[in-house]
């Protein structure tokens, strides 16, 4: 059954805790970077905004690193600041993030230099973001974690700030949602 | 399985994965049950609808920006975070670096007598300037010029101990000497220095003073018959030292070199670069004139990153005079020098013995800054000299490339950790495959950290290493442009970069105006020897 999985780095950084060294750091670079630009371009709209407030993080993530010792949830942690970062950048634009409706080519998949690998990325993408744009905001952020970042649950738990349980309502209610408007598209 | 233990499975799908057995009856289930297999077909469509491909591949310029970002962090904190206060940025070293390549260009003249062609460009522009400039001391009446070098409050603490100046002495044997005029601030608080120079074309004669509230801080003059410096001995107050004229002594033919607004700042190219000089724009000044602003940078090698270091200068349409030199890096202007009004043209009150100034001095005490750093850059040294002033181990390459000419070896001090010293070793090459090798203190405390960032590609017999990354070009870039003294030649097409890590410990690069094979490149790494 074809169930997104959760997606852990080969060397699943998060298990050293946090970093407390640049190659640490770039081990979550290397685990973590792709994500949290796409997590963030999905609330700026930017793909070079979304860029900076990620590599913010990541030094943020050294400079900060004593700190942050306690942290057992890295990925959440890291998740958790970008969207607190995104948010700031939004005050100090003013404005609040409007989802981009097309994803340009280039920046869905920017890295990849397969022609159709971009055309079918930003196909996916554009598709799946029309999808969960009709659904309410709180189940399509869950879903986007679960589906597009394979958080675990608990993670997506602390990067939204609320019970497990209602992480496991949201998906439950949005797939339910999902299932009947790709239904709905069908017929 | 029923129908309703079906729909859970469907439904909690994004929530946990059914175990083994679930899958199992679920499939039996759905083969007959019509119903929940469409259904299960739909939960499939709907999973696939947002199951996009997996998270893109991070762009190697991200992964490079981010890795610059945290070795900047970890250089500037140290290993251990606490390092705070002596720490040395990359970019401060790559901004250093720049300035260095950009004002040693600009003495180039003084090296290499003779001038390239004027062009209608920005070239051309600051060639005009300059001999506008040197126009100025064309008359038969003494000269007088007046300049303000306003060192601007910043609130980076780095930034705001970083500006400098070169600054041209005469010596008795009438050549030139290269200091450096360290202009450090406090956070937040600025000031200016006054620099004053008088030249007298019916003999010669010139002195030049630079002040800070009144105080001199640097002082140069000939009469005729002695040259005359101010020197700030450690043990006591700074005083002026006379020096009589050697046999062979000339008088400057080309006092603009050291004087006035264009000193340090020649455009009579031997060597052309158009990516150092850009952006001819027209402007206004203050007197309703017009003036032409032109950018001297140092041009990274990827576009995406912002310029880090220029100069904006901004030229006189009217008599094609320098108005203003104003200094950035990263963004933030650091230091202007501008014209300021000069008395009547009249010999300097102190004399061209700069006696006044030396009843001025007496008693009195030593700036902290302003100060005068001597010997910014002592051309053309031997391996003795090298070996003798480098307070780290030095390597020559004990056998010369087979491509290229004699070497030569340029001492020049530090710029971001005074008073150590560089060292640049060129070996010009008739098929411009120029040879630059750098070593340097700085280098070997903040390059490790880099080097861990890239590849090992080659270790010699003898044990030295040499690492390659996505910054080699950069890298040889910098190194090719601060050696274009020698080498005459810009950076080409295709240059490359390479850091070393020799036994000692230390980080030397090096650099190669085109392609070396593997096998020349070997060859030119296991000479290396250290220098004796």
């Amino acid at each position: 059954m074809d169930i997104p999985r959760e997606k852990t780095a080969p060397a699943d950084p998060q298990r050293l805790g946090w970093p407390q060294s640049q190659s640490e750091v770039s081990a979550l670079v290397d685990a973590y970077a792709g994500r949290l630009v796409r997590y963030a371009f999905r609330r700026l709209g930017d793909y070079q905004d979304a860029e900076d407030v990620v590599q913010q993080v990541f030094v943020r993530a050294l400079v900060e690193r004593s700190g942050h010792r306690a942290v057992s949830t890295v990925g959440a942690y890291l998740y958790r600041s970008v969207g607190n970062a995104c948010l700031d950048l939004l005050r100090k634009r003013n404005s609040a993030a409007v989802m981009r409706e097309k994803v340009g080519r280039e920046e869905a998949a920017e890295g990849s230099d397969d022609p159709a690998e971009i055309a079918q990325a930003a196909e996916g993408l554009r598709r799946a973001e029309s999808l969960l744009a009709r659904l309410p905001q709180e189940q399509a952020e869950a879903i986007r974690l679960r589906v597009f970042d394979g958080l675990p649950l608990n993670e997506i738990a602390e990067v939204l700030g609320c019970p497990l349980n209602t992480v496991c309502s949201r998906l439950r209610y949005g797939f339910q949602k999902l299932r009947r408007l790709v239904g709905e598209e069908r017929e | 399985m029923n129908c309703q233990q079906s729909q859970d499975i469907f439904d909690n799908l994004l929530v946990a994965e059914p175990s083994a057995a679930d899958e199992a009856a679920l499939a039996k289930h759905l083969e007959q049950c019509s119903d929940c297999a469409r259904q299960y077909a739909e939960a499939r469509r709907a999973l696939a609808a947002v199951t996009v491909l997996d998270p893109l591949p991070v762009s190697d310029h991200l992964t490079r920006r981010i890795m610059e970002a945290l070795a900047d962090v970890e250089v500037s904190q140290g290993a251990n975070g606490t390092d705070r206060d002596r720490r040395i940025r990359p970019w401060q070293v790559a901004a250093a670096f720049a300035t260095a390549a950009i004002l040693l260009i600009a003495l180039t003249p003084l090296f290499h007598a003779g001038r390239g062609q004027s062009e209608p460009s920005a070239f051309g522009l600051l060639a005009a300037a300059c001999a506008a400039e040197e126009n100025q001391f064309a008359g038969k009446e003494i000269v007088h010029l007046v300049n303000e070098i306003i060192v601007l409050p910043v609130a980076d603490p780095a930034l705001a101990q970083m500006r400098w100046l070169p600054l041209l002495s005469l010596e008795a044997t009438g050549k030139p000497r290269f200091n450096q005029l360290t202009l450090p601030a406090e956070v937040d608080k600025g000031y200016t220095v006054e620099d004053q120079s008088w030249y007298d074309p019916a003999t010669g004669r010139f002195a030049r003073v630079l002040t800070r509230d009144g105080k001199p801080i640097f002082a140069n003059s000939y009469d005729g018959t002695n040259v005359y410096v101010e020197e700030a001995p450690a043990d006591g107050p700074p005083r002026i030292v006379s020096h009589p004229i050697a046999k062979d002594f000339q008088a400057p033919k080309s006092p603009a070199e050291f004087l006035g607004m264009a000193a340090g700042l020649r455009s009579g190219l031997d060597v052309k670069d158009e990516s150092l000089v850009s952006n001819v724009e027209k402007t206004t000044l203050d007197d309703g004139a017009e003036a032409r602003v032109v950018k001297l940078a140092f041009a990274k090698a990827d576009a995406k990153e912002a310029i880090s270091s220029y100069w904006l200068v901004t030229i006189r349409s009217d008599n094609n005079t320098l108005e203003k030199e104003e200094w950035f890096v990263q963004g933030k202007s650091l230091l202007v020098i501008r014209r300021g009004k000069a008395d009547a043209d009249k010999a300097p009150g102190m004399g061209w013995d700069l006696a006044g100034l030396a009843k001025q001095l007496a008693g009195a005490a030593v700036a902290a800054w302003p100060r005068i750093l001597p010997d910014m850059v002592i051309p053309d040294v031997s391996v003795e000299h090298m070996v003798q002033k480098a307070d780290f181990k030095t390597y020559v390459f004990s056998k010369d490339p087979s491509w290229a000419g004699q070497r030569q070896i340029m001492d020049i001090l530090e710029l971001p950790s005074p008073p150590h010293r560089m060292f640049v070793m060129t070996y010009p090459a008739k098929d411009h495959r120029h040879v630059v090798f750098v070593q340097a203190f700085a280098m070997s405390q903040g390059l490790p950290k880099l080097a861990a960032m890239e590849k090992l590609i080659y270790t010699s017999p003898s044990g030295t290493k040499v690492w390659s990354g996505p910054r080699d070009e950069e890298l040889a870039r910098m190194l090719l442009l601060s050696a274009m003294y020698s080498i005459k030649d810009p950076p080409g097409k295709e240059i490359t970069g390479y850091l070393l890590e020799t036994p000692a410990g230390t980080f030397p690069a090096l650099a190669i105006n085109g392609k070396l094979s593997d096998e020349e490149l070997h060859g030119l790494i296991d000479s290396l020897v250290p220098a004796e």
